[in-house]
């Protein structure tokens, strides 16, 4: 298992849910967390669920700063226990490499995932201006053609196959409306 | 029990339910194989689609779906050993090593044999296990249903291996965003911060979607694909020795996956690693373990599968999930009005029991396709991924719009999906996140009726003793683990000092 556990990154989503917490302590508390007559109020539960996250993010927190390894997977844990004692059973396991079957190494695939993050969150911001099916239509063709660089042709073809599929399943067969946008609304 | 057989068999065995549940179990295969797509995300991307049919027959398809996915995560577990499904992971261990050594198809058929003796041995435990629990919860008031929720979260929590901290603080993550919205039992708005779209809370379906589906592919674009190795139809036979070994780990394997998998809170990966770690133990095989061993297939795929069937007990007999994928499904019950609990088997008689025959026929039906038809299902292994994960894309978005026919469940998917990534990368699990956010409103409404019930004190719960039993469990689960290990540790000192010594 590929496990990326870089520590400020660790640190920092940590560090977010304490706060996260704490702020959830404070809410709780503004809403109330029993009421005169002692009985449980809209505050208790996120009181105890933030003072709960608030809490065990510190002790996480200081567990990284020991340098405990807190943070492997239970797969990685499991599995030397399992393997414990037979050092060779790890040399026969599939070493992953760097560089997968496209010849990608990780810098490759860090720059295509921040492509397709980015161009995610565009295509959501353009569904009240394309309607739903055209934005996801780029977003789809956008993947397969400028992030994977498949066949322009083939890629093409898919979208357009999935989108017709799509359209199928859910407005006609389920018939959910789905948004048209304002490119929608001038067409029709 | 007959006659609810009976009842089971008629609804079950209509065309429509048939045809759903061969569906069902098809699509779980290709979703269980694929990398980067599990039950859940299967479960939760496909459940708006099930919207026009009958509540029985949208549970058989999902369900079908559940347990296939389990049939189909080995077969990516043994050819490109990357894993469908997590529950599949201890697999990768000694199926790869079979592929490799050409024997691809004598292990994806013992998986296929031990997937199936595993689902109907735990089939009838489950028929005769769920309707008496059912009967006992009946009886179950508010504390007792604080303390068996407060079971399900720690076990979760304490099933996360070495990651106890930051399972709790994953569960307790899904309890705070479960706060969000107007509280039923007080009217108030909490944390909404005057979004009207956050009135309602934050939606379960979308959230999963976008943790699971959004989340894993964006982590598998990370980590990139592996080559798969080719099985063929005629790798498919496997020899009669072969059965012979593994009978008793696929019984063994059976038995740990059920006893497992009726916990509320222990999924079928839990189920997995034990049964291979107590079959490494026990099997007179024990050499061959990490080189190819056929019993190192054969018990865990029988534990997954068991523990999935099992998972059903507290699911439907308590209303609590047994893992993430049951708690999608808990999730899909509330959307067509079903209360799951002890009381779903007195109120939907035809339901319950229809969709337990259902699992008989679901598991024949995988049977007869994965034994001779798992090199055409690995064919899909060949889709690039460069295709495939866009078109995940599409149906979680589109999926995720459908459920509410509202653009804020969208941004939800990609905000969620963005967080499932993140957590993902850095080892935070995300089981205990869905159990919380699941459990997080019965839980409130546990703790009220019990601060009403004992007019503002909620030490009442220690008058009940099934309370204080589950409470005491909830506390050795807690500890145990930490005292067995310093125990263990001071036994081992001595010999450590001596050994140093000499």
């Amino acid at each position: 298992m590929i496990s990326v556990t870089a520590r400020p990154a660790n640190l920092t989503v940590v560090a977010a849910l304490a706060l996260l917490g704490a702020g959830a302590v404070l809410g709780a508390i503004e809403l109330g967390v029993l009421d005169s007559s002692g009985h449980i109020a809209a505050g208790f539960m996120p009181f105890v669920a933030g003072g709960a996250m608030l809490v065990l993010a510190l002790i996480d927190l200081v567990h990284q700063a020991r340098h405990v390894p807190g943070a492997r997977a239970v797969d990685d844990l499991l599995f030397e226990q399992l393997i414990d004692g037979r050092p060779d059973t790890t040399d026969q396991l599939q070493v992953v490499s760097d560089i997968d079957i496209f010849g990608r190494d990780q810098r490759a695939r860090n720059r295509q995932l921040a492509k397709i993050i980015v161009a995610l969150v565009l295509c959501v911001a353009l569904i009240p201006l394309l309607g739903l099916l055209a934005s996801l239509g780029l977003l789809m063709a956008f993947a397969a053609i400028a992030v994977e660089h498949r066949s322009v042709v083939l890629s093409l073809v898919i979208t357009a196959v999935t989108l017709a599929a799509l359209y199928l399943i859910f407005a006609v067969l389920l018939s959910i409306p789905l948004p048209g946008g304002i490119l929608g609304g001038l067409l029709s | 029990m007959i006659d609810n057989l009976i009842l089971g068999f008629q609804t079950a065995l209509t065309p429509e339910n048939l045809l759903w549940c061969l569906v069902g179990v098809v699509v779980g295969t290709v979703i269980g194989l694929l990398p980067g797509l599990g039950s859940t995300t299967g479960v939760a991307v496909l459940l708006p689609l099930t919207f026009a049919f009958e509540p029985v027959t949208a549970l058989i398809m999902l369900a079908g779906i559940y347990y296939g996915a389990q049939y189909g995560g080995t077969i990516t577990s043994v050819l490109i050993a990357t894993p469908g499904e997590a529950a599949s992971v201890v697999t990768t261990l000694d199926g790869y090593q079979m592929a490799r050594k050409g024997r691809a198809g004598a292990a994806l058929a013992i998986a296929a044999i031990g997937s199936f003796v595993a689902a109907i041995l735990s089939l009838v435990l489950l028929m005769a296990v769920a309707p008496p629990l059912a009967q006992l919860a009946v009886q179950f008031g508010p504390v007792e249903n604080l303390a068996i929720m407060t079971l399900g979260l720690v076990i979760v929590v304490t099933f996360q291996g070495g990651k106890l901290v930051r399972g709790a603080m994953m569960a307790a993550l899904g309890l705070l965003l479960a706060t969000v919205g107007v509280s039923t039992g007080f009217g108030e708005a909490r944390f909404t911060f005057g979004a009207v779209e956050l009135l309602g809370g934050i939606p379960f379906v979308e959230v999963t979607i976008g943790l699971f589906a959004l989340g894993e592919v964006l982590h598998q674009i990370r980590v990139g694909a592996a080559a798969p190795i080719r099985a063929g139809f005629r790798d498919m036979v496997i020899s009669r020795r072969d059965v012979s070994k593994s009978i008793p780990s696929i019984l063994r394997g059976s038995g740990i996956g059920f006893m497992l998998g009726i916990l509320p809170g222990a999924g079928s990966t839990l189920a997995s690693f034990m049964a291979y770690g107590i079959e490494r133990r026990v099997s007179r095989n024990r050499d061959q373990f990490g080189r190819g061993a056929i019993e190192g297939v054969a018990s865990p795929e029988s534990a997954n599968n068991a523990a999935a069937n099992a998972n059903f007990i507290p699911t439907l007999s308590l209303g609590i999930p047994g893992g993430a994928t049951t708690a999608v499904l808990l999730g899909a019950f509330t959307m067509y009005g079903l209360q799951p609990g002890p009381l779903l088997f007195e109120t939907q008689p035809a339901l319950v029991w229809g969709l337990l025959v259902s699992f008989f026929i679901g598991n024949v039906v995988l049977l007869l396709l994965n034994l001779p038809l798992a090199p055409v299902f690995a064919q899909m292994l060949r889709v690039p991924y460069g295709y495939l994960y866009p078109i995940i894309l599409l149906t979680s978005i589109i999926g995720a719009y459908a459920v509410s026919n509202n653009t804020f469940s969208i941004w939800i998917v990609v905000v969620f999906g963005i967080i499932g990534w993140i957590l993902k990368e850095i080892d935070l699990p995300l089981a205990p996140l869905v159990l919380g956010l699941v459990l997080g409103p019965l839980l409130e409404k546990a703790l009220v009726q019990t601060s009403a019930v004992g007019d503002g004190n909620l030490g009442v719960v220690f008058t009940s003793p099934m309370a204080v039993v589950v409470l005491i469990l909830c506390m050795l689960l807690c500890t145990g683990p930490s005292i067995l290990r310093a125990l263990r540790k001071r036994s081992q000192d001595p010999v450590r000092e001596h050994s140093q010594v000499e």
